[in-house]
């Protein structure tokens, strides 16, 4: 391995009274992929942020070049060849693909801008990337996936010799973000210095060949990947051990509470599903192969247009929210932020969203209905907090995510739908999740969970079914799913082949 | 690790109280501060009759406020309320005039209002998918036209229909009823906003709409609801104003009213990026401008600098909650 290409040390950073960093290091090598862990709040992003300039640390040095500074300011990371990808694109929806990724340095000449070569460059950027987007295309048009794919183009314009990553992965689907690590890998061989946030256990054992945690602000350690292993990491990051990451509680199948028979809208074609009591059954499957679609349909935000959904032995067919939530339906979104939450409300009265709406237009509501929902709903989410009057803009992704899953829990459903229940959180807060769903079938009650994390669906669930473009391809007993199976039927190579793995369904 | 289940009290109260001034503090404060200027400055301005001047030529703006408080907080305007006030008193004072007996006729424009707002503002915009300014901008210029057509551009006169002068500009034991009107519109606005389901729900689609649709909240039916409450206020407006103009005026009655109830909105803590804004924060939005202009003429100021004082005001109070959030 060749030298150090930057090397940070000492470095503190507070925000107001709180401590982000403190005495935090991370030395980056000429061509090595270098994943940063740590659970949410434990510095990651703002270590990453002082690198790119973004913020000034508070004191120690930054060592590039032969050169040793105390702070850098974006443009002398630009000069440097340091490039950022942040977690969120962010791009201007209204403008095109290439103009985004090239904005702040569009070529023009007199002032005109000279289009040709705008689009050139971009699509040359993509054609590395191995993305078939053309660049004239608006980027309000292209899902989630594609714009991190674009972000994260916009990052490679200037050929960086540093690449910081900052959660760039969490809102790919594994197509995409393979298609990602190969890109990385190949950049890595150039000699390239890659530093990513990652809360993907996979992603980080796949890709990284080294791996700095960090825990509260203090660097813990960095260590090889190669003479390391997942548990080892996670206990560096918890700072204790786990007995056991995954929760998959004993399965006990009773009466079926969720009957979907042959239900279509839009692209979901005949899906036919059942979930029982005390059962969890997971659905994988690519972004846009109907995972999020089906959950829609189940909860009435978008009613089926053929089929019948049957809860608890009566049909319902839910026409709203409301009317899945009476019928015993419970939903927490993929996004928390955008769908889930609304952020400058305190945490209990978010917690009573769902409930209130079980109640009459004119009903009296006070902090008493609003406390009660979220003592109900809240019990056993270890939810951080001050107290229950907090905002919930003030709290880490995960108390965020446990807030919306009181939320649902306060409606009492008998079936409750996550999607992408642990996207984007921590370590510990995750595994308060897992226990909360293990808790919950323990209890009587039936979930279904979407998730592209294949291993925590197999880690969590009693059966996987696989979605492929609206329609369940196939169906697993997590017992005797793999990875490689699941991701067979998903990526839908069943299509060019006749072999079959699996049980075969539809 | 600290797990909280139950909420401390203490602590809980003690951020309300913190989040509670911070809310009305700024526009509050500068309140107070025009009122002991004022009192000190103003012989007359404590006066009795003064004061009860100042609620009874402000207490239409702030009932056309309440209104606007809940469109404004779920993320809309509308921009057509001051027209609508001004259609209203000449259908009033037409319907007067054909001979329709006084309450039934109020009854009526109240109703008519509500109905016309609720079904082309509400409608258009809830289940139209219509971008609420431009619903409104056209409906600002059709009902200011409508009350022109309907009226010939003509004043009439509506002094001799006595409840339309007792709303408007009557008194009940000695207090003025027209403010009476408002603090009554005020306490049910209020306890709405504050205390139901339907309250909750308009600033659940202000706050966050997705967030909302998803969790139950039928947002269509909240938008719906706000513009025919919108109206609501509106049409209540349309007799007191024709009461105290002792006519209706189809040109200058209410214009540019839609203009200061928006502003008095956004004075009072609301912001157009929804979720924000009380119906007491209004309260004092609306009072705050009424002062203003009370003072202005008490201190003998030619009345044409009360627009700049208002636009100073609400564009630094405004910067100020800006600033402060930062």
């Amino acid at each position: 391995m060749s030298a150090a290409v930057l090397q940070a040390a000492g470095i503190h950073k507070t925000f107001g009274g709180a401590v982000a960093l403190h005495d935090a290091r991370l030395t980056l090598h000429a061509g090595e992929i270098h994943a940063v862990m740590g659970e949410n709040g434990s510095g990651k992003s703002t270590l990453l942020a002082i690198l790119s300039g973004a913020l000034r640390p508070d004191s120690g040095t930054i060592g590039f070049d032969g050169r040793s500074v105390g702070a850098l300011d974006p443009v002398e990371a630009r000069a440097a060849g340091i490039a950022i990808v942040h977690q969120e694109p962010q791009l201007a929806p209204s403008l095109t693909v290439a103009e985004n990724i090239l904005m702040g340095r569009l070529p023009a000449s007199a002032g005109f801008l000279r289009w040709r070569t705008v689009n050139a460059r971009a699509q040359a950027v993509l054609a590395t990337l191995g993305i078939d987007v053309d660049v004239r295309t608006k980027v309000a048009e292209l899902s989630i996936g594609r714009r991190q794919m674009i972000e994260i183009a916009k990052g490679l314009v200037d050929e960086p010799r540093i690449l910081l990553l900052d959660e760039a992965t969490s809102s790919l689907d594994e197509a995409d973000a393979a298609i990602l690590f190969r890109l990385l890998r190949a950049l890595r061989d150039k000699g390239v210095a890659i530093a990513f946030v990652s809360h993907r256990m996979t992603e980080v054992m796949e890709l990284a060949d080294r791996a700095t945690v960090l825990r509260d602000g203090h660097f813990i350690g960095t260590t090889p990947i190669a003479e390391t292993d997942e548990r080892a990491l996670v206990s560096m990051m918890v700072g204790r051990d786990l007995k056991s990451y995954w929760h998959r509680a004993p399965a006990r199948p009773g009466k079926v509470l969720l009957d979907l028979q042959e239900v279509s809208r839009g692209s979901l074609r005949d899906v036919t599903l059942t979930v029982r009591a005390g059962e969890v059954v997971g659905l994988a499957g690519l972004v846009g192969s109907g995972r999020s679609a089906l959950m829609r349909t189940i909860t009435g935000v978008r009613t089926a247009t053929s089929g019948a959904i049957v809860v608890d032995g009566r049909r319902v067919d839910p026409r709203s929210p409301a009317h899945a939530h009476r019928a015993g339906i419970g939903y927490v979104p993929e996004d928390r932020k955008v769908e889930g939450l609304v952020m400058g409300w305190s945490i209990r009265r978010n917690a009573a969203l769902s409930r209130m709406n079980l109640r009459g237009p004119m009903a009296f509501l006070g902090k008493a209905f609003d406390e009660a929902a979220f003592v109900d709903g809240s019990q056993g989410l270890k939810i951080k907090a001050t107290d229950s009057g907090q905002r919930v803009s003030e709290l880490s992704g995960g108390n965020q995510q446990k807030v919306v899953i009181a939320r649902e829990l306060a409606t009492n459903p008998k079936v409750l739908l996550l999607d992408e229940p642990t996207r984007g959180i921590d370590v510990g807060a995750k595994e308060d999740i897992y226990a909360q769903i293990a808790k919950l079938v323990g209890e009587g009650m039936g979930l279904l969970i979407a998730s592209s994390e294949l291993q925590e669906l197999l880690g969590v669930c009693h059966r996987i079914c696989v979605l492929y473009q609206g329609r369940i391809v196939a169906e697993f007993d997590a017992e005797e799913a793999t990875e490689e199976a699941i991701a067979y039927w998903a990526s839908g190579a069943h299509e060019l082949e006749t072999s079959s793995q699996g049980a075969v369904h539809a | 690790m600290t797990t909280n289940e139950g909420g401390q009290a203490a602590s809980g109260s003690g951020v309300r109280v913190g989040t509670v001034l911070r809310r009305y503090l700024g526009v509050g404060a500068a309140l107070l501060v025009l009122i002991v200027v004022l009192s000190l400055t103003q012989d007359n301005f404590l006066r009795y009759s003064n004061i009860m001047n100042i609620l009874r030529t402000n207490a239409v703006l702030f009932v056309v406020a309440v209104g606007l408080t809940f469109v404004i907080v779920s993320q809309g305007l509308d921009l057509s309320v001051g027209s609508m006030v001004a259609l209203g008193g000449v259908f009033l004072a037409s319907m007067l005039e054909a001979g329709v007996p006084a309450w039934p006729a109020i009854l009526i424009t109240v109703l008519a209002c509500t109905f016309l707002g609720a079904l082309i503002n509400g409608g258009l915009i809830a289940y139209g998918g219509l971008n609420f300014f431009v619903v409104t901008l056209g409906m600002l210029q059709l009902l200011r036209g409508a009350a022109l057509v309907l009226s010939n551009g003509v004043t009439k006169s509506t002094i001799a229909h006595e409840p339309v002068q007792w709303l408007g500009d009557g008194f009940v034991a000695g207090f003025p009823m027209p403010v009476l009107i408002a603090i009554l519109v005020g306490i049910v606005g209020y306890v709405v906003m504050r205390w139901t389901r339907f309250g909750r729900s308009v600033y659940a689609v202000g706050g966050n709409e997705v967030a909302a649709r998803l969790s139950g909240v039928n947002v269509r039916a909240v938008r719906f609801s706000v513009y025919a409450i919108a109206a609501l206020t509106a049409g209540i407006a349309a007799v007191m104003l024709t009461g105290r103009l002792t006519s209706s005026q189809p040109v200058s009655g209410a214009l540019g009213l839609e203009l200061s109830a928006a502003a008095a909105v956004l004075l009072g803590g609301a912001s157009f990026a929804g979720g924000s804004g009380t119906v007491a924060g209004t309260a004092i939005g609306v009072l705050f401008l009424g002062i203003l202009a009370n003072g202005i003429t008490l201190a003998g100021v030619p009345s044409y600098w009360q627009g700049i004082a208002t636009g100073v005001v609400l564009v630094a109070a405004i910067a100020l909650d800006r600033f402060r959030g930062r």
